[in-house]
């Protein structure tokens, strides 16, 4: 186990510290408002005056649309990996506990959501909600993938349960909230903490790419997805216009996994 | 009812009345009808082969069958209180209190990220409601009165940082901290080196005076060592009964015949 701190993480961290200001700021960090139209400043290249990454089609500012999608993505992968999180979690450890038709209806009701592929899944939900909005998407992703969470929760927390300490406890007289407490929820920690940040990072791509097929976001919101979708008529005319989306999305991601690979590090 | 006999039945620790075990899926019996009565102060090994129902007896008087298993008839009796139709909560007062129960390997039978004394603080602070204070001093009484050396260091110890023997002390302590009626001890030797095995039979026989203690081992010589009463086991039935000396020197089942014989063989140079 080191100690010692590798860039890829004091990196990860320096994204982390941006996000948390993106979230806190928005567009307003670069000055300009993300949906202001300057018809004058049509597709100017980045470095152009006032505007650091350049503009759209429209003359709005490629950084301030790229800020507000990174507040819209990340925000919308948090809280559907927390929704993911909590239902997962809650009903693998439901499941593990020996309540026999409980645990048997959950591991059906994981196999099911499972059977389904999770994207189509979720553009059907969309389709069904007919509203496509921050809620919508965030709701449908976390209710979509949540068997991840429970698979790995019920797997380990079914053999802490056979572990001989965990039969001793319960011999002590404890009851089965208190086991949960003081014996199985604070092992699941070291994998449950990897699990949270792969499952963010790939919260992250889902988001996008509900946007860029136009069923994430609503029409005309800046999100990075909805912006690769506009800049594919640009591409080779303007390539900042996706260039910019692209490179955010691939930096959050390399900093959630290298958070990832360092937590699943430290805990081996 | 005279008063004699009255004494008796009140000196009946563990009373256990054709227990009856079969597999849910199945309804394969497990355990036909089992007839086991501990006295106070009587230590009672249960001696059999792996599969013969012993564990599963073990742990069905501490109301914990295994998944899959369930107690089909009969009656369990602990201080002349039927124990096995307790509920839930019921149960929790009686594990850990008025039962306490040593495991086979001391090292897996304790959370390897939780200090020894944590466990034993625990157990304490729920079964008599001690303050924190109060049950950390308990559990140092304790682990002294098990005959551990330095347990005051032992009490902030890790499972790892311990001697297979001194955990072994530790989780007979963990049994004994709330001075319970019944200690279960499921093969308390095996996992010991045979030195050590000898101080933890002793340790048990002393401690099992205020206490009546049942004793699944499948190494005989062991439980002669330390049980007043032996019971064998084959196949889910007690096959013979009988005082130590009895059980050892003149047994009447076969079955009896060859554990001992096993035994003798394993002992010799």
């Amino acid at each position: 186990m080191s100690r010692s701190l590798s860039p890829a993480i004091v990196g990860a961290g320096v994204v982390g510290l941006f996000c948390l200001a993106v979230m806190i700021f928005g567009d307003t960090l670069s000055g300009h408002d993300h949906r202001a139209i300057d018809l004058s400043m049509r597709l100017a290249a980045p470095l152009a005056p006032g505007h650091l990454l350049g503009t759209d089609e429209l003359g709005r500012d490629v950084l301030a649309r790229l800020l507000n999608g990174m507040r819209w993505s990340v925000g919308s992968a948090l809280c559907a990996t927390l929704i993911a999180f909590c239902i997962g979690t809650t009903f693998g450890l439901a499941a593990a506990h020996k309540g026999a038709w409980l645990g048997g209806a959950l591991k059906l009701l994981t196999t099911f959501t499972q059977s389904f592929p999770s994207f189509v899944m979720a553009v059907t939900v969309i389709a069904l909600l007919g509203d496509s909005g921050f809620w919508a998407v965030t709701l449908t992703l976390g209710l979509v993938t949540w068997p991840v969470f429970s698979r790995v929760v019920y797997a380990e927390a079914s053999s802490l349960f056979q572990r001989e300490y965990v039969q001793a406890a319960e011999m002590t007289g404890m009851s089965v909230a208190r086991l949960y407490a003081h014996h199985v929820l604070p092992a699941l920690v070291p994998t449950l903490s990897v699990l949270v940040v792969f499952h963010f990072a790939e919260m992250i791509v889902a988001e996008s790419a509900l946007s860029f097929l136009g069923i994430g976001a609503p029409l005309g919101a800046a999100t990075w997805g909805a912006m690769l979708s506009e800049g594919r008529a640009f591409m080779l005319q303007a390539p900042w216009l996706t260039l910019g989306p692209a490179f955010a999305m691939v930096i959050i991601i390399v900093a959630a996994h290298s958070v990832g690979q360092h937590l699943r590090n430290l805990t081996r | 009812m005279s008063v004699a006999e009255l004494n008796t039945a009140h000196e009946i620790v563990l009373d256990i009345r054709k227990l009856r075990l079969e597999t849910v899926a199945d309804r394969r019996v497990l355990i036909p009808n089992l007839d086991l009565t501990i006295r106070r102060g009587e230590i009672v090994g249960l001696v059999g082969q792996s599969g013969s129902g012993k564990t599963l007896t073990c742990f069905a008087v501490g109301g914990l069958v295994p998944q899959g298993v369930r107690v089909a008839g009969g009656e369990i009796h602990l201080e002349g209180r039927r124990i096995d139709n307790l509920a839930e909560a019921e149960w929790r007062a009686v594990r850990g209190g008025r039962i306490g129960m040593v495991f086979q390997d001391p090292l897996s039978s304790f959370n390897p990220v939780k200090t020894v004394g944590s466990i034993l603080i625990e157990s304490a602070r729920r079964h008599r409601g001690l303050d924190k204070r109060a049950a950390r001093a308990l559990a140092v009484e304790t682990l002294r009165a098990m005959r551990l050396p330095g347990a005051d260091a032992c009490v902030d110890a890790f499972p790892h940082q311990l001697s297979g023997g001194q955990r072994q002390r530790a989780m007979i302590g963990l049994a004994l901290i709330n001075q319970p009626a019944l200690i279960l001890a499921d093969e308390p030797t095996t996992a010991l080196d045979p030195t050590v095995q000898l101080q933890i039979l002793a340790l048990l026989r002393r401690q099992a005076q205020q206490a009546a203690a049942l004793m699944i081992t499948h190494d005989i010589a062991a439980a002669g060592a330390v049980c007043d009463r032996i019971a064998v086991m084959l196949e889910g039935e007690i096959v013979e009964e009988g005082p130590t000396t009895q059980v050892l020197y003149e047994p009447r089942h076969p079955f009896t015949r060859s554990l001992r014989d096993a035994a003798h063989l394993g002992r010799r140079p």
